[in-house]
């Protein structure tokens, strides 16, 4: 971001500081999609992936506040939407480790939360369906962390600093994770890669 | 590392999500329906606390309380004047039995000043280590003080 783009983001947030709403609804606005792309390839589906990102948004708004001007908006805001991303994953994961046998299940499966919304979007209409699922597949099946570090630095374009400040660890444990997350998709895709390169 | 960018080219493409104007209409919807309400909380909030000062403030200067106001208001000020002015004498009046010792050489090297200097008060003394001695066995001081002074 360049000098006179950080100095206006810190003028509409003084002006949120306020409580003028227009200044913080143009920061939605400016990082709504990229932060929506992160929500996504954490939580795997769109639907809660909007309920995430919204979550992060009423988040921010409320604690504005706390927010000091030695950091970028974005990188604190992604703090939070990351920190949200991951509740949302450990509480799926208890309900999925206290979700009942089918057996028992038999009248009450409609209750149940699936891991992954199968619902078509526009997105899964123009991809190849096969290639698609062998992506989600390797993707889903990273751990948590490795998935963030590599989403953050592959898909949003961040550097390295900045991926450890929202993750509130090391530079070079930000390395590792991205390293095995390489190696780990590497182990998972390279059957494929001579297929769907040319796709 | 050429595979390493076909991965990275390939999740990049298929792991970006394209949602349609629909979608985010539904998203900024939903959002704002949201911030609206904190809005309306916080003012619902802050109206209720202005309301509780106003009505606070419209019982205390009712016509029957106003005596009773400026009487209060005349104690606390003269406990406060008074408070203050305790305080100012306290400081004044400082035992030199709270000093610490560096404290303490610095009055003395003023003493010891006022001597040089041929203070006329001072010079009616006749004999300085005298004083020294006196004030030296009123307050218990250490020998070793008089020691860094005349040092």
């Amino acid at each position: 971001m360049q000098g006179h783009e950080i100095e206006l983001e810190l003028q509409l947030i003084e002006k949120v500081k306020k409580g003028e709403r227009f200044a913080f609804d143009f920061l939605v606005d400016k990082y709504k999609e990229k932060a929506f792309a992160l929500a996504f390839n954490m939580v795997g589906n769109y639907e809660d992936a909007k309920d995430v990102l919204q979550d992060a948004f009423v988040r921010a708004y409320v604690n504005v506040k706390d927010f000091r001007t030695d950091s970028s908006f974005y990188t604190w805001f992604y703090r939070i939407l990351v920190n949200l991303c991951r509740d949302f994953l450990r509480r799926k994961s208890a309900a999925k480790r206290i979700r009942p046998s089918p057996l028992k299940l038999k009248y009450e499966e409609e209750e149940t939360i699936d891991v992954v919304d199968n619902r078509p979007n526009p997105f899964e209409v123009t991809l190849s369906k096969e290639v698609k699922e062998m992506i989600d597949e390797a993707v889903n099946l990273l751990p948590e962390k490795q998935r963030m570090v590599f989403t953050l630095k592959h898909i949003q374009g961040l550097k390295l600093n900045e991926i450890a400040v929202i993750l509130n660890c090391r530079e070079s444990t930000v390395k590792v994770h991205l390293y095995r997350a390489m190696r780990n998709l590497q182990k998972s895709l390279l059957p494929y890669l001579s297929t769907a390169g040319g796709s | 590392m050429a595979t390493y960018k076909k991965i990275i080219e390939l999740i990049s493409r298929y792991r970006t999500p394209k949602p349609s104007k629909e979608f985010w209409q539904e998203f900024d919807k939903g959002l704002r329906q949201r911030l609206d309400a904190i809005d309306e909380w916080k003012s619902q909030r802050r109206s209720i606390f202005v309301e509780k000062i106003k009505d606070i403030l419209g019982t205390v200067f009712q016509p029957t309380f106003r005596p009773a106001v400026v009487a209060v208001s005349l104690i606390i000020l003269i406990i406060g004047v008074s408070l203050f002015f305790t305080n100012y004498q306290a400081i004044q009046q400082r035992s030199i039995a709270g000093l610490s010792d560096e404290e303490l050489i610095n009055e003395l090297v003023m003493i010891e000043m006022l001597f040089a200097e041929g203070d006329e008060a001072a010079e009616k003394i006749e004999n300085r280590n005298d004083i020294l001695n006196e004030l030296r066995l009123l307050y218990e001081l250490d020998p070793s003080l008089f020691d860094a002074i005349k040092g």
